[in-house]
């Protein structure tokens, strides 16, 4: 999970991560870390600061098709889904 | 089993809204293991929205073990409340916080629905909010007690002594516990040993230690065994201390 530190995560970010996810997401994570990185990167980029919670309670989300994770959130105003995400990370399950 | 099938089971409880939703975690639905679908379907528990689905991912020789564990532990509808929970159920930590909250007088479980507070299950939150309250209570109690004269006919246990005179008892029954399951190898005692590292051991009685301490070590899967076989340590632990203290008074 080495690669993780690249988007800031912390030691604790990392143990949270790996106390909370079934042996089996963990193996998908390190075999699609391509397409997981992908879309984090996104999720930052986009100006989401929740993007560390996002990830450790929901690393399954992170499977999805580069192109419909990027739908999911372009749908929506740009401003508005970054206030709202930063003030309640959970909304990203209503997306 | 069928994809068709793994939705249906996996939705049944589901709301129209997040039923909508479940694109988004279909990999945990469509990789999630066939047993899992159906211990959990036995055990009246379903995802209550989509992210829940990783439930279903984990393996399933652990998560029959965390099923069954809850329901002998009496907080099984507290996973059916929020299955999610299921993915990290320290068992040994939530029985601790439990018992620390009934040494206490804090209470965690709602008397109408009988649900335990989200705090029980989240160690985050049990330090930030419950434990302020813990040190504080024993703050309070430390300065109720009323100054004892000190001299040498009054003369009071070092705290230390006391504390290690416990662990050491404590170590002991463990030792016996350990006998008792035939656990006699070197890594079983020092799996103990970590374990009991963990546990405050002035918050606790006796028995939520062992419980606590075998649960943390072994992953116990049948804690009633575990509980009767503890009770039964005691028992004649007690019965031994009186003996010598008659023996001791007789003599």
């Amino acid at each position: 999970m080495k690669f993780l530190e690249k988007y800031d995560f912390t030691k604790d970010d990392i143990d949270k991560l790996i106390d909370n996810t079934p042996k089996k997401i963990m193996n998908e994570i390190k075999q699609s870390q391509k397409l997981v990185e992908k879309n984090l990167a996104y999720l930052k980029d986009l100006g989401i600061t929740t993007y560390v919670q996002i990830f450790i309670n929901y690393p399954d989300l992170f499977f999805m098709d580069h192109s419909n994770f990027k739908d999911m959130l372009d749908k929506y105003e740009k401003d508005s889904l970054i206030a709202k995400l930063n003030s309640n990370f959970r909304l990203i399950e209503l997306l | 089993m069928e994809l068709k099938e793994k939705v249906e089971i996996a939705t049944r409880k589901m709301s129209e809204k997040n039923k909508a939703q479940i694109e988004k975690f279909s990999y945990s639905l469509i990789n999630g293991e066939e047993e899992n679908f159906k211990l959990l379907e036995e055990h009246d528990i379903y995802p209550t929205s989509p992210s829940c689905f990783i439930i279903y991912t984990i393996v399933p020789r652990e998560l029959k073990h965390y099923v069954e564990l809850t329901e002998q532990m009496n907080f099984i509808q507290d996973m059916r409340h929020k299955p999610r929970r299921l993915t990290n159920p320290d068992t040994a930590e939530i029985i601790r916080r439990m018992a620390e909250c009934d040494a206490m007088h804090i209470p965690y479980r709602d008397e109408e629905t009988n649900l335990c507070a989200d705090f029980i299950f989240d160690k985050e939150e049990y330090e930030k909010n419950v434990r302020p309250l813990i040190e504080k209570q024993k703050e309070t109690e430390t300065v109720k007690e009323e100054p004892k004269e000190v001299s040498f006919m009054n003369f009071e246990a070092n705290p230390n002594e006391e504390e290690n005179n416990k662990k050491e008892r404590i170590l002991n029954l463990c030792n016996k516990l350990l006998e008792t399951f035939t656990l006699t190898a070197d890594e079983d005692k020092e799996a103990v040993r970590k374990a009991l590292e963990k546990v405050d051991l002035s918050a606790l009685s006796e028995k939520e230690i062992l419980l606590a301490v075998f649960n943390d070590a072994f992953q116990v899967g049948n804690v009633e065994l575990l509980s009767t076989e503890i009770d039964k340590v005691l028992e004649l632990n007690e019965t031994m201390d009186n003996g010598v203290g008659r023996m001791r008074g007789a003599a």
